[in-house]
């Protein structure tokens, strides 16, 4: 396979070898891949946002975002968390293991048309921090592009808080302002950040809204009552971003399933404003 | 004058066919079902029924089809193979028009922004010789949806039954007009009397989009999904229904990767695996079913995902019927009800 993949099988992944893997959390992994065909490894571009087709041969395929930010190239990372079938699966590759990748898939944040010269407030909660962490990282890379950085981090617990020797780096910095929240209970007795969920924290810190943009990501019911808070908080909709997932399979809206009414998740998503969000019914 | 295939020479087509390499199949009986198979001669033709039990979707889209395959050596390097679809060249006569319909329709899918090649591949290969039905059902209802009984949309040949049993013959495009030519025992004739069947219009359909537009969230849903048993089979034998599996099958070391058709009236079909699931319930699949073929893909890809074929209306186990519903729908049944009541809570 030294030309590109046949362009038109929709589904055979290039093929990849696992370069590194880090542990976030004692369920939440991050794995490093390059691809095994080093031309389509150096052609291969994509934006912040756009997400993958992962498969471990045998096993199966599964979604997630691409998490290293093209401001940082030469490989292919994506988190996750252990679940079901495909995420046992890629627990259990080592690094030389070889895996499957398709994408990038999907419409990425709008980074240079709606972010530039803004200030952005970043809010993931648990594993949703992930795709969200991938748009701060290139706005840390592009630092001087941006206004105020304001990241809230939120997990069950300590132990569940991705990305910890990253936030440590984060907190030191005097240009970006890091909050890490758990959830109460969570908290162990050296605990220096805060404790509540999400929602409440944000509330209490109240970015401003001016001139700023909002990126989202958790678990639905955190998205569910953090998306009033910001309208509180005066951000508009249109304003306020957020990454959707649903179950999928082609990546390429053919195989049916992860539509919200009309929208495709995998092709007009996977990022939406709260203007967007608004105008889906019910039905994720 | 039009050209005319006298019945008696349906057999010197099948043999025309087959001698000019083409696999052959068309309606045949099988105990109770009739059902779109391989035949060798004319005589296998079940030619009096409406319609058969399923659709030729299996021509094209496959229960089930390998698109990649992985191969790992002994060293467990892993080789990616691309399957190739090399489909048996194919003739389906005594398709139907709702049937043949249903081809175009689907193109469209597996065309928007990216092509899918195993789709097309087939696609390409199968050559459709529709006869227009002479006959209908209380099932059917082609007429609603913007088809008709002897509509020639989606074939490359339609045969119309004249008064006389034979059939009047009509070419459509380039790829009916080659495969016409291999047809022996043509000859003109004068126009005569066409047998079609007279299917009435059973809805409205503007006025269906339009409740559906209105009616996301209604009990209307729950009322009409609480008998369904959530089995599938609509989709299975549904002509336009395409959604679809990937599964990775066969040991770690020489394993396949699948496309099996799926059902959007099952419930893993949306479920997460955190556990979330998108539809928790049958009404909220069963709302899917009629919004994606109705509202989703004709605002997104401008037909409507039906041909009136009627085939779910007679699957169905519990007598759901989709053709009731739709014109419940039209009829604002579902407007009529209180939106306040009845709510899922997920």
């Amino acid at each position: 396979m030294t030309a590109p993949r046949p362009a038109d099988n929709l589904y055979l992944p290039h093929l990849m070898i696992v370069d590194a893997i880090r542990d976030e959390t004692p369920d939440i992994r991050t794995i490093r891949l390059r691809f095994c065909d080093e031309a389509v490894g150096k052609s291969f571009s994509w934006q912040s946002g756009q997400f993958g087709i992962f498969g471990v041969f045998g096993e199966g395929e599964c979604p997630f975002c691409i998490a290293n930010p093209p401001t940082r190239p030469g490989a292919i990372e994506f988190t996750f968390k252990l679940a079901g079938r495909v995420t046992r699966a890629l627990r259990d590759l080592d690094v030389g293991d070889q895996m499957g990748f398709r994408g990038p898939y999907g419409r990425p944040f709008p980074i240079q048309e709606k972010f530039r010269g803004r200030h952005l407030v970043f809010i993931g909660g648990g594993i949703g921090i992930a795709p969200v962490r991938t748009v701060y990282l290139e706005c840390l890379d592009r630092r001087a592009e941006f206004g105020e950085i304001t990241i809230l981090n939120a997990a069950r617990t300590v132990a569940d808080l991705p990305f910890a020797a990253e936030s440590a780096e984060l907190a030191a910095r005097k240009d970006v302002r890091l909050i890490l929240a758990v959830d109460p209970g969570g908290q162990t007795p050296e605990w220096s950040g805060r404790v509540g969920l999400a929602p409440a924290i944000l509330k209490e810190l109240a970015p401003p809204a001016a001139g700023a943009v909002a990126v989202v990501c958790g678990p639905p019911v955190m998205i569910k009552f953090t998306l009033p808070v910001l309208s509180e908080l005066e951000f508009p909709a249109e304003n306020v971003y957020t990454t959707l997932e649903n179950r999928m399979k082609c990546g390429v809206g053919k195989c049916g399933r992860c539509n919200v009414g009309r929208e495709y998740v995998c092709k007009d998503g996977p990022v939406f404003t709260a203007v967007q969000l608004r105008g889906l019914p019910n039905d994720f | 004058m039009s050209r005319l295939l006298p019945r008696a020479n349906l057999e010197g087509v099948v043999a025309a066919l087959r001698s000019a390499g083409y696999r052959v199949v068309g309606p045949v009986r099988r105990g109770s079902l009739v059902t779109y198979d391989e035949i060798s001669s004319a005589a296998d033709l079940a030619l009096d029924v409406i319609i058969t039990r399923d659709s030729i979707k299996k021509f094209v889209l496959p229960r089930t089809e390998v698109v990649a395959r992985f191969n790992r050596d002994a060293a467990g390097k892993v080789s990616v193979l691309d399957a190739t679809a090399a489909p048996q060249p194919t003739v389906i006569l005594g398709c139907r028009p709702c049937d043949a319909a249903a081809l175009p329709i689907d193109d469209l899918v597996f065309a928007w922004d990216s092509t899918d090649r195993f789709w097309f591949s087939r696609r390409e290969a199968v050559r459709l010789v529709t006869i227009a039905c002479a006959n209908c059902d209380e099932s059917c209802f082609c007429t609603s949806v913007g088809g008709a009984p002897d509509s020639p949309e989606g074939s490359d040949v339609l045969l119309t039954e004249t008064a006389a049993g034979d059939y009047e013959v009509q070419a459509l495009g380039e790829r009916g007009a080659e495969l016409l030519a291999k047809f022996p025992g043509l000859r003109d004739a004068p126009a005569a009397d066409r047998r079609v069947a007279a299917v009435p219009q059973r809805f409205d359909l503007s006025a269906a989009v339009t409740a559906l537009e209105k009616n996301f969230e209604s009990p209307f849903w729950r009322q009409t999904a609480l008998r369904c048993v959530g089995c599938g089979c609509c989709t299975f034998v549904c002509p336009t229904c395409h959604c679809f599996d990937l599964v990775d099958e066969g040991p770690a070391y020489h394993s396949e990767r699948r496309r099996n058709w799926d059902a959007c009236q099952m419930k893993n079909f949306t479920l997460h695996a955190s556990g979330h699931n998108p539809r928790p319930w049958q009404e909220h699949r069963y709302r899917q079913r009629i919004m994606h073929k109705f509202l989703y893909y004709p605002s997104r890809l401008g037909r409507t995902l039906c041909t009136g074929c009627g085939r779910c209306v007679r699957a169905c186990p519990v007598n759901l019927s989709l053709l009731q519903v739709v014109s419940d729908l039209a009829a604002g049944r579902a407007n009529a009800l209180p939106t306040s009541a009845g709510e899922v809570k997920k």
